[in-house]
């Protein structure tokens, strides 16, 4: 359902490694301020339609068009210029250096300004935890802990579109209902959230819409309430009988 | 005697140790070695040479080097590196960067000869007489600016966001780009930074000695490459502490055993800290502190 009032769009979008096509023709919209999943079974290739989109692989062909922009063939950096910010799979910790440089470092996108009060001030609102622990390593603290980083981080360079990948991998039952709880709070902010996610069931309760990727194709899409109640995404993603 | 010495190997280690940084800069960021980085050091010194011959004031013999021996890094990160930074193995900059070494002794040789040149003295120097050490105001300018370049260097990482994409980059160039740090211009910025670095302690190193010649680079490179290896492998501090170490065991060794045996002493020791501590005084981190 490409929607032209979108903030991101993608169309017919084909990317490949080497051989490998991962991405085969899919088409997604994510709304402004909306969060917006992605599931699928591994290898489906939602991690790789996240990096195509914040230009870490280039795209064989497609379209990714954002306010207007087509983003294909920016270099990385310039993708989160435009606040389009990619929380990649594992955290991608700066392990070595504090929480206090990883979210100082997490506003490099507004071009070295070093006043970056008024973003911090918001993301200790959101984590508080992370501001009694800003002075420790990265790498000192617990997984949740890093994701929350991970997600705060991103947060400092006042995204327009969040990508997420898998934020509740590794985590405890408790840290990630923690997780989605924040979730959709960062929209309020103003910012869209395009969610790739294995768990489907916690995915669908905090998405507006989503898509369903298998082999690189989209195979299901609609509001994410419907493809709770949809018997094939029960049947396949959500363990019902 | 001995405190005095000690003070003539700090002197020396210090410029040893800008030497060291420069590698482990560029081997944080790369995660490659650069093997002309020892001639970039030598190029350093000569124009040092070039520029105090034509009656420039030392802070601008100084200056000028470091200026020459940074654009002359930026050039080797185009030539030498960047065409095969992701493709080809790890060995092909080895290669690449041995190439380039080859080419700048041999210009430098070209223009100034194979054999060494005097390289004149900043300012007629004074002593310092404090009890038991006595200090040149030679010693202290070389000693005072290696210090206040690793001090500066040290703030720069730390405390700019130009220094903290760096340590970023070193510490993982995806996610550094993912923050919206140019990782091409963090790593050319770190090329810049490394060689300004050699090119000071080319100068510094030919004030103390008096004298430079076209093969400069390859004794002090070897030292500075090891001295990375014995700080910890992309250690800034290690590289620090590391300089500062083989300094005064050279300097120590040259004063109470036989100063022709001077490298082999300070590689001996090296050899022996690397045995005891494979990864170095202060561990690998690829960062600073």
């Amino acid at each position: 359902m490409p929607d032209s009032s979108a903030l991101l769009e993608v169309q017919d979008l084909h990317v490949s490694y080497g051989r490998i096509r991962a991405v085969q023709g899919v088409s997604i919209a994510v709304p402004d301020a909306a969060v917006v999943a992605l599931i699928g079974a591994n290898g489906a290739g939602k991690s790789t339609l996240l990096r195509a989109i914040s230009g870490l692989i280039r795209p064989r062909r497609g379209v990714i068009r954002f306010l207007g922009e087509d983003l294909v063939g920016l270099p990385v950096h310039q993708v989160v210029r435009r606040r389009v910010v990619h929380v990649p799979e594992g955290r991608g910790m700066l392990a070595r250096m504090s929480v206090l440089e990883n979210l100082r470092l997490g506003g490099f996108a507004h071009g070295g300004r070093t006043d970056l009060a008024p973003e911090l001030d918001r993301v200790w609102a959101l984590f508080p935890v992370l501001r009694d622990r800003r002075g420790q390593l990265a790498g000192s603290l617990s997984g949740g802990e890093q994701q929350m980083l991970a997600i705060a981080r991103a947060m400092m360079a006042r995204p327009r579109l969040l990508m997420l990948d898998e934020p509740s991998l590794g985590l405890a039952p408790l840290l990630v209902r923690e997780i989605f709880r924040i979730i959709p709070r960062l929209t309020a902010a103003g910012t869209a959230v395009l969610l790739v996610e294995q768990n489907a069931r916690m995915a669908l309760q905090c998405a507006a819409h989503a898509y369903v990727l298998q082999t690189g194709r989209v195979v299901l899409s609609g509001r994410a309430t419907d493809l709770l109640a949809a018997p094939e995404v029960q049947r396949a993603y959500l363990g019902a009988g | 005697m001995f405190v005095q010495q000690l003070v003539n190997g700090l002197m020396l280690g210090g410029a040893y140790a800008l030497v060291a940084i420069g590698y482990t800069l560029i081997f944080g960021v790369l995660n490659l070695l650069h093997l002309a980085h020892g001639e970039v050091f030598m190029v350093g010194a000569y124009v040092g040479l070039a520029l105090a011959l034509a009656g420039f004031s030392p802070w601008a013999t100084l200056a000028g080097a470091m200026l020459a021996a940074a654009v002359l890094g930026v050039v080797v990160e185009r030539v030498a590196f960047r065409p095969v930074r992701n493709r080809g193995s790890h060995v092909t900059p080895l290669m690449t960067t041995i190439a380039v070494g080859l080419v700048l002794q041999h210009g430098v040789v070209k223009i100034f000869g194979a054999e060494p040149v005097a390289f004149p003295a900043p300012f007629a120097s004074a002593s310092l007489d404090l009890g038991p050490v006595t200090l040149t105001t030679l010693q202290l300018l070389i000693l005072g600016t290696s210090v206040a370049l690793m001090a500066l260097l040290e703030l720069f990482l730390r405390a700019t966001p130009a220094g903290m994409a760096i340590r970023a980059t070193a510490e993982n160039p995806t996610v550094a780009g993912l923050m919206g740090i140019n990782v091409s211009l963090a790593i050319v910025l770190t090329f810049a930074i490394a060689s300004a670095l050699a090119g000071a302690a080319g100068v510094l190193l030919a004030w103390n000695f008096t004298a430079l010649s076209p093969f400069f680079g390859v004794r002090v490179g070897l030292k500075g490459l090891a001295i990375m290896l014995l700080g910890g492998l992309g250690n800034v501090t290690g590289a620090m502490v590391g300089g500062l170490i083989v300094g005064v065991v050279e300097v120590l060794s040259v004063a109470y055993l036989a100063s022709s045996y001077r490298d082999a002493f300070a590689f001996a020791v090296m050899i022996l800290i690397l045995l005891v501590r494979p990864t170095g005084l202060l561990g690998a981190r690829l960062q600073s502190g």
